[in-house]
């Protein structure tokens, strides 16, 4: 590692603990208690319960874009389109607080399990993970494209990976374990 | 790199009122800090802990008495008992882990896989270093695996602090004061790594003198929060059964497939 590389790691390392160690002093325990009393009382009831499934299929769909543009002015299609966006992002923060929500309270229940399994831990931690990823990165497109982009270029997506399907089963089934019957190609002995 | 550090502390130590002041007052407090805790009978609660606060007092003391007396010497005496100093402060951290996730077994085996792999790592490294060769230079090689052993250190307490705010585990004060004094000594530390590696002979001077000041915010830090015992907070309130952790890890994945906005939408309704 060059000199300059170990430079920043060492100042950003030293800064991340800095960070560790301030959210640590901030967090007393009897704050932690509280959620707990909160997790209690009150369950989240999720993102499906403020935004139902025909709603959202709705906002991803081209059908109502397609009547307010046909019979509206350019200012409604343009408010109709920015609400839409606000509905599509409240219901993906919504999935992405309520999946944190999840895991934090998971946490607090098996904090004191003696059989806690390390693995499914590491493997649950993994899918929450990547489920927010994905969330983060949904909520970009959608700041980007809009609810109805989107779903244009999943459309496309889709019928892309129709395509290919269709294709890919023009092609000859080849028997199990020989990879190179019905391959063309020629393996000499 | 971190040859110029000796120079560096040396150059700000060199400097004749201020440096003095510092390393007096820093005496001082470490001095406190062990006879405070004699005192209150932390001592026998937290005996790695202030088995490191009694080195570094009595290392402060021989390296006051050889930087005056002795300065020729002083620089082997600095790597050696900074090296001593650093293994002793890994036993802090095992301490804080020990001692703050023993009603948590289940975190508490998750915490020893965590530090273990960390410590793995830098050892690996540290190996991985040696066998490459180079020069059997004491003061650079100490100097070196110092630098290591503080990222270890650094990479552990991080591991820590995650695992303690993910699984919501409460420490006392008196836990929570030694974790975050001897993290931001090591934050502070690295960062003065970093700043020595750095052109600039009065930069490092004047890094030197702040990380001294950082040193003595530390020991304050451990002085009012080890000032009296602190018991360590017990969950408040307990079901009577508690559910196994399968059933809790299964309740969490069927709550997490029905929120889930990317996969089985369609299944789910």
């Amino acid at each position: 590692m060059s000199e300059a590389a170990t430079i920043v790691v060492l100042v950003f390392l030293a800064f991340v603990v800095f960070g560790g160690l301030f959210l640590l002093w901030r967090k007393p325990p009897a704050a932690l208690d509280e959620l707990d009393e909160r997790d209690r009382s009150a369950p989240s009831a999720g993102p499906w319960a403020e935004c139902p499934h025909a709603v959202i299929d709705r906002i991803f769909a081209s059908g109502d874009s397609g009547f307010v543009r046909a019979n509206g002015s350019e200012r409604l299609c343009r408010a109709f389109e920015r609400d839409r966006r606000q509905i599509a992002l409240h219901w993906v923060w919504s999935a992405f607080d309520e999946t944190h929500r999840i895991l934090a309270r998971h946490f607090r229940a098996v904090r004191s399990s003696p059989d806690l399994s390390i693995s499914l831990e590491a493997k649950l931690v993994a899918e929450v993970l990547l489920h927010q990823i994905l969330c983060l990165m949904l909520l970009a497109a959608i700041r980007i494209a809009g609810p109805e982009g989107l779903a244009r270029l999943a459309g496309a997506v889709g019928n892309l990976r129709h395509q290919v399907g269709i294709v890919a089963e023009g092609f000859p089934v080849s028997a199990g374990g020989d990879f190179s019957k019905n391959s063309g190609l020629h393996i000499p002995s | 790199m971190l040859a110029s550090r000796l120079n560096a502390v040396i150059l700000a130590e060199s400097s004749p009122v201020p440096a003095h002041v510092l390393w007096i007052a820093t005496i001082s407090l470490e001095l406190f800090v062990v006879a405070r805790g004699i005192r209150t009978k932390l001592f026998a609660k937290f005996p790695v802990f202030y088995t490191y606060v009694l080195f570094v007092f009595l290392q402060s003391v021989v390296r006051f008495a050889v930087y005056h007396w002795h300065p020729q010497r002083y620089r082997d005496l600095y790597w050696l008992t900074e090296f001593v100093g650093v293994v002793v402060g890994c036993g802090v951290l095992f301490e804080v882990y020990r001692a703050g996730l023993a009603p948590y077994p289940g975190t508490a085996r998750l915490a020893r896989n965590v530090l273990a792999l960390v410590f793995a790592f830098a050892a690996g490294k540290a190996l991985a270093g040696a066998l490459r060769g180079g020069l059997w230079f004491p003061s650079r090689t100490t100097a070196e695996l110092e630098r290591n052993l503080r990222a270890a250190q650094a990479f552990a307490i991080l591991g820590l602090v995650i695992l303690l705010l993910a699984y919501s585990i409460p420490l006392g004060r008196n836990l929570r004061g030694i974790l975050v004094g001897y993290g931001l000594f090591i934050a502070s530390d690295l960062a003065n790594l970093a700043m020595l590696a750095s052109p600039g002979r009065e930069l490092q001077g004047l890094w030197s003198y702040s990380q001294q000041i950082f040193y003595l915010v530390v020991l304050c830090i451990w002085a009012v929060s080890l000032w009296t015992p602190s018991p360590q907070p017990r969950l408040a309130s307990s079901p009577a059964v508690a559910p196994s952790y399968k059933e809790v890890e299964r309740k969490t994945r069927d709550r997490l497939k029905h929120i889930r906005i990317f996969s089985g939408t369609k299944k789910d309704r």
